[in-house]
């Protein structure tokens, strides 16, 4: 017999505690994994929607929380272009949009000249001309949540405008949004003459000390904005910054919740098998082995709550992920640092939810614990 | 020459803040390779000696020696009772959930290393005590002198030296005690273990080579036995 069969069996020999604890385990495993992965997970559809548009820097409103509530004026993106070490410029006024009030959607606005237009990736139909006002080009995931294609027409805010395209983006933000002409966003936005933010592509954007001269030239040319490179940008925005500590913060208070559960269940074990300890001392157990017994039982619990947990976890972000409110917004990776995380957060709850149970088990006196039948 | 084992010396026990006095001063050696039983009616502190004697618990006044050593940590207890000791009680005391072979091996962990040869022994000590047929089977299953078999194949798991039994024979019939206590002189003649037994039966009490009374937390008699086989 291997030594971890003794709390193994000590588990099973109460198998309904022992699976409600698990259980218990696996529901703040759960919502950890779940939580984490979705604030993760929008910064990973921004961070890749940018990075597959060929965006080097973003600028936008210094002061703005969010972005979709920055406004600048649509005639910055000249000046702009004017800095060395620039290539192109493009204005973007982004909003969130009912379509046909069911449907969410990101809706995206270039004017006619914009370089967005020519990198924009269709699989399906054509682009808008320059002078078509209602035409639009639809995300394929979105296309396919409205059951809609092209030539076919929607209705946006009463307005209706005529599906030209369909494109495809493996990025989900990307592959969700909805393209249409700036002047046409603005009037049904009511935001006239104004974008949420520039596209900044640089000349030598590999050139790394060049891009972050690049970005300090603009920084001081242009005051009010801020400028953020690609792979910051879902770092430094405040949105995000708060949705990640407000995951964080719960997820904290999940693990403590788990902690309390291997706690109870070990408390009360300690004390049913009172007499059970003092037999062991007696047969000439020491207090280091009862007490690796009492703690591998808490690791045990914690690692198989743990296992489930990761694994609805998982299962619980993809579905969020896939629902009609949050489509397009999400972009769920499992990475090995997140596995890792829970890892650590399970030996952690199995080892600090035992400590005192066991600790309990090695003050008890044999003699006591032999009268306590 | 006879070399003492354990060594008590005036061992006073006092519970309650002196209110209640399971041991007033007790003086008794014990001797390697010798069987001694410990004799007295209910109530007169046999098992509060046997529990002096393996360090579960501790003397109010006066101490306890092993080998010659005067015993104080806990921590020195616990190394004497994984290895130097072997304890046998009335209720046996197995692990429910465990069959007889992992009963007897618990007692082996952090001693004997390596699943193989602890399974090894189990198997030795099984043959010992006449159970090899029983090995995978619960206490539950059992009858109760063979779960007697168990607890002294589990006693002796570690090759003590010492076998301590309190009142080994207390929950068995007649017939199922004259086994128990022929095992246990076997083993103490074979292997020269030091055997002490307490128990309130003076049959059990004449197979051992000494005979110790106590009344009232004193000895009272302590004399050799010429008629224990
Ligand atoms: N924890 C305790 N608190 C108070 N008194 C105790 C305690 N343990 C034992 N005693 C008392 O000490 C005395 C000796 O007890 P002990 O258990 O040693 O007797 P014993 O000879 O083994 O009796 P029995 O044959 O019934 O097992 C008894 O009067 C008992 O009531
Ligand atoms: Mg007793």
């Amino acid at each position: 017999m291997k030594f971890i069969t003794i709390p193994i069996r000590n588990l099973g020999k109460r198998p309904v505690r022992t699976s409600l604890t698990i259980t218990g385990i696996a529901v703040a495993i759960a919502s950890f994994t779940a939580l984490v992965a979705v604030s993760r997970g929008v910064g990973n559809a921004w961070t890749g929607s940018l990075a597959a548009r060929g965006t080097h820097i973003v600028a936008t409103n210094r002061d703005s929380v969010e972005v979709l509530t920055a406004s600048l004026d649509d005639t910055l993106g000249k000046q702009i272009e004017t800095v060395p070490g620039v290539r192109n410029v493009a204005g973007e006024l982004v909003d969130l949009i009912n379509v046909e009030s069911r449907h969410t959607v990101i809706a995206v606005g270039w004017a006619p000249d914009e370089y967005m237009w020519r990198e924009w990736q269709l699989s399906e139909g054509a682009k808008p001309g320059h002078d078509n006002m209602d035409g639009v080009i639809l995300g394929s995931s979105t296309a396919q949540a409205m059951g809609k294609t092209i030539r076919d027409k929607i209705k946006l805010h009463d307005k209706e405008f005529t599906i030209m395209g369909i494109s495809q983006y493996a990025g989900s933000l990307n592959d969700g949004a909805l393209v249409m002409k700036l002047s046409a966003l603005q009037e049904l936005m009511n935001r006239p003459g104004k974008v949420t933010g520039f596209h900044i592509r640089l000349q030598q954007p590999d050139n790394e000390q060049s891009a972050a001269r690049v970005k300090k030239d603009l920084g001081t040319a242009f005051p009010t904005l801020i400028f953020n490179e690609t792979r910051e940008i879902a770092e430094n925005n405040r949105m995000l910054q708060l949705l990640r500590a407000a995951a964080w913060s719960n997820s904290v208070i999940a693990i403590i919740m788990g902690l309390i559960v291997v706690l109870n269940t070990l408390a009360m074990s300690v004390i049913e098998r009172t007499f059970e300890i003092g037999v062991l001392s007696a047969v000439g157990w020491t207090a280091r082995r009862i007490l690796s017994m009492i703690m591998l039982e808490g690791v045990i619990l914690a690692v198989a709550g743990s296992a489930l947990g990761c694994l609805a976890g998982m299962e619980l972000a993809h579905l969020l992920a896939r629902m009609p409110q949050a489509r397009g917004f999400l972009e769920i990776h499992f990475t090995t640092r997140q596995i890792i995380e829970v890892c650590l957060a399970a030996l952690f709850l199995g080892i600090a939810g035992s400590l005192y149970p066991a600790w309990r088990a090695v003050r008890l006196h044999p003699v006591e614990a032999l009268k306590h039948e | 020459m006879v070399q003492p084992l354990i060594e008590i010396r005036d061992a006073v026990r006092n519970y309650d803040e002196g209110r209640i006095t399971a041991l007033r001063g007790v003086n008794l050696t014990i001797n390697a390779v010798e069987s001694v039983s410990i004799l007295g009616p209910s109530g007169s502190g046999k098992t509060t000696l046997l529990n002096l004697m393996s360090g579960l618990d501790r003397p109010t006044g006066g101490s306890v020696f092993f080998e010659g050593r005067e015993i104080k940590t806990v921590r020195q207890w616990m190394g004497i009772r994984a290895r130097r000791i072997g304890y046998v009680f009335q209720a046996f005391n197995l692990m429910p959930v465990m069959s007889a072979a992992e009963n007897i091996e618990i007692p082996m962990f952090g001693v004997i290393r390596g699943t193989r040869t602890r399974a090894r022994r189990v198997s030795e000590l099984l043959d010992l005590v006449g159970l090899s047929a029983r090995a995978a089977h619960r206490p539950a299953k059992l009858s109760g002198g063979e779960r007697q078999r168990v607890a002294i194949a589990r006693a002796l798991a570690n090759s003590p030296g010492l076998i301590l039994a309190d009142e080994p024979t207390g929950n068995l019939d007649s017939q199922n005690a004259i086994m128990i206590m022929e095992l246990l002189k076997n083993i103490h003649h074979a292997q020269k273990t030091t055997l002490v037994i307490v128990t309130h039966n003076t049959e059990v009490a004449a197979c051992c080579e000494r005979l110790v009374s106590i009344v009232d937390g004193l000895i009272v008699g302590d004399a050799q036995n010429p008629d224990a086989r």
